[in-house]
């Protein structure tokens, strides 16, 4: 796991980049950890891509892809960016 | 009274009372003994002593049509929040005194939250039964003084003990047949005087 | 069945299709009164009344100590166990409980909830209507079903 000020750190970073939206971290149990949007919005958005992680995570296994690295999808707005992680999943809009 | 989704008809009835006084008791009394009823599941929250923390519950379908719902509520003295929301939507309230003189402070302030909860409706729209228990016990109090008491004077009662389950029935009858009576001619079945 | 009825069953039924992990739904009023629960599979023995019972007066006593303590209204209730969660959430004059394994997107949970539960608050305020509980206006049936009840006692 990594530490608050890391946490932060690079949450800062990222929402640094040109044309993030947003960034939410959120534990496997679609609860949210970090977030720099607002809570309804960062609650909506962890449950929903976690909850599609999940049946990703399904259908790379049943297909023997041995794993999934990352998810991207793309949206008329830009993209939403997906990175699952052993205990975690960091989410960023982009766009 | 409410009904549910399948048209039953469901009555609540709660046994109320201070600390210890038999509540528990004579509820278990009922469902292991009481026959022609139809009874449900046993539920109690309780510790490990059988206690009860928060309430016992078991369902009584007298017939196909009609259930009563059976709670106790917790009578120690920190449990008043548990029993306010146990008492929400009641129609029938058996009121467990405990006849050792001892306890009689503790009847007394056990029927003032009680009347501090449902107010001028008790005795009217929600049917009270009093239940004098531990009636056994050498030194018992006597029935007029505790009913005097109480402010219970024209009450419904019955001398008890829950132990071995005398009066028990009768006053669980007493009670739901009140409580039928009052729906079925609600003008002129209040009886008991709670004030 | 009239149309609430139904209309509770598949407010449920799609709560429990909504997420993997969810084993069942009850909606029961705050008398502590199961009003209507669905299982994901037709064998579940658990003794609902008794569930809904303890679920309804969870939640009401969660909000007691929340007047108490002044931090606003209560949305969810949630118990977690070594095996399983139960949740639950006020639905206007009703609470919804879901119960569901221990590995469950308690996020996504969380949204379904708040969504159903709104929707029960509605059906709940319309089913309440419709089956009034006030003594004054019974209808014969409801008459002759309190008589043969009271018939019931007296054989006792």
């Amino acid at each position: 796991m990594i530490g608050g000020k890391a946490l932060k750190d690079s949450l800062k970073r990222l929402g640094a980049h040109e044309g993030v939206r947003g960034v939410i971290i959120t534990n496997m149990e679609g609860l949210p950890i970090s977030s720099n949007l607002n809570a309804e919005t960062t609650e909506v958005i962890s449950a929903l891509v976690t909850s599609l992680v999940g049946k990703a995570k399904r259908v790379v296994d049943e297909l023997g892809e041995g794993g999934m690295n990352f998810l991207t999808i793309s949206t008329p707005k830009g993209e939403v960016m997906v990175a699952p992680e052993e205990d975690y999943i960091l989410i960023v809009l982009r766009g | 009274m409410k009904k549910d989704t399948q048209g039953r008809i469901h009555f609540k009835i709660v046994f109320w009372g201070p600390s210890l006084s038999g509540k528990t008791t004579a509820l278990r009394w009922i469902y292991d003994n009481v026959e022609g009823l139809n009874k449900g599941g046993f539920t109690s929250v309780a510790d490990h002593t059988g206690r009860t923390l928060f309430f016992d519950y078991t369902p009584m379908q007298a017939t196909a049509q009609v259930v009563f719902d059976v709670y106790t509520v917790a009578g120690q003295r920190r449990h008043r929040g548990q029993r306010k929301v146990i008492l929400t939507g009641v129609d029938g309230i058996i009121f467990v005194a405990d006849s050792s003189p001892d306890q009689m402070e503790a009847n007394i302030e056990s029927m003032a939250e009680l009347r501090s909860f449902v107010g001028e409706e008790l005795g009217h729209s929600i049917s009270l039964v009093v239940m004098l228990n531990k009636q056994d016990l050498p030194n018992a109090m006597e029935k007029t003084v505790m009913l005097a008491k109480l402010g219970l004077g024209n009450a419904p009662n019955f001398t008890t003990c829950a132990l071995t389950g005398e009066n028990v029935k009768r006053t669980f009858r007493q009670v739901t047949r009140d409580i039928l009576m009052y729906h079925l001619y609600p003008k002129t079945s209040a009886k008991a005087s709670a004030s | 069945m009239s149309i609430t009825v139904r209309q509770f069953d598949e407010i449920l039924s799609d709560v429990i299709k909504s997420e993997p992990g969810i084993k069942k739904t009850i909606l029961v009023d705050r008398t502590g009164l199961t009003i209507a629960h669905v299982s994901k599979f037709s064998y579940y023995p658990v003794d609902v009344d008794g569930i809904g019972a303890i679920a309804s007066a969870v939640f009401c006593a969660s909000e007691e100590q929340g007047k108490s303590l002044d931090v606003g209204d209560l949305t969810i209730v949630t118990s977690e166990f070594g095996d399983g969660k139960i949740f639950a959430a006020g639905a206007g004059k009703g609470v919804l409980c879901v119960i569901t394994d221990k590995e469950v997107n308690i996020g996504m949970i969380r949204l379904t909830m708040m969504k159903a539960a709104a929707e029960l608050a509605k059906v709940l305020d319309e089913f309440m209507a419709e089956k009034p509980a006030v003594a004054a206006g019974k209808t014969d049936a409801e008459r002759e079903e309190l008589r043969a009840a009271l018939g019931e006692l007296e054989k006792g």
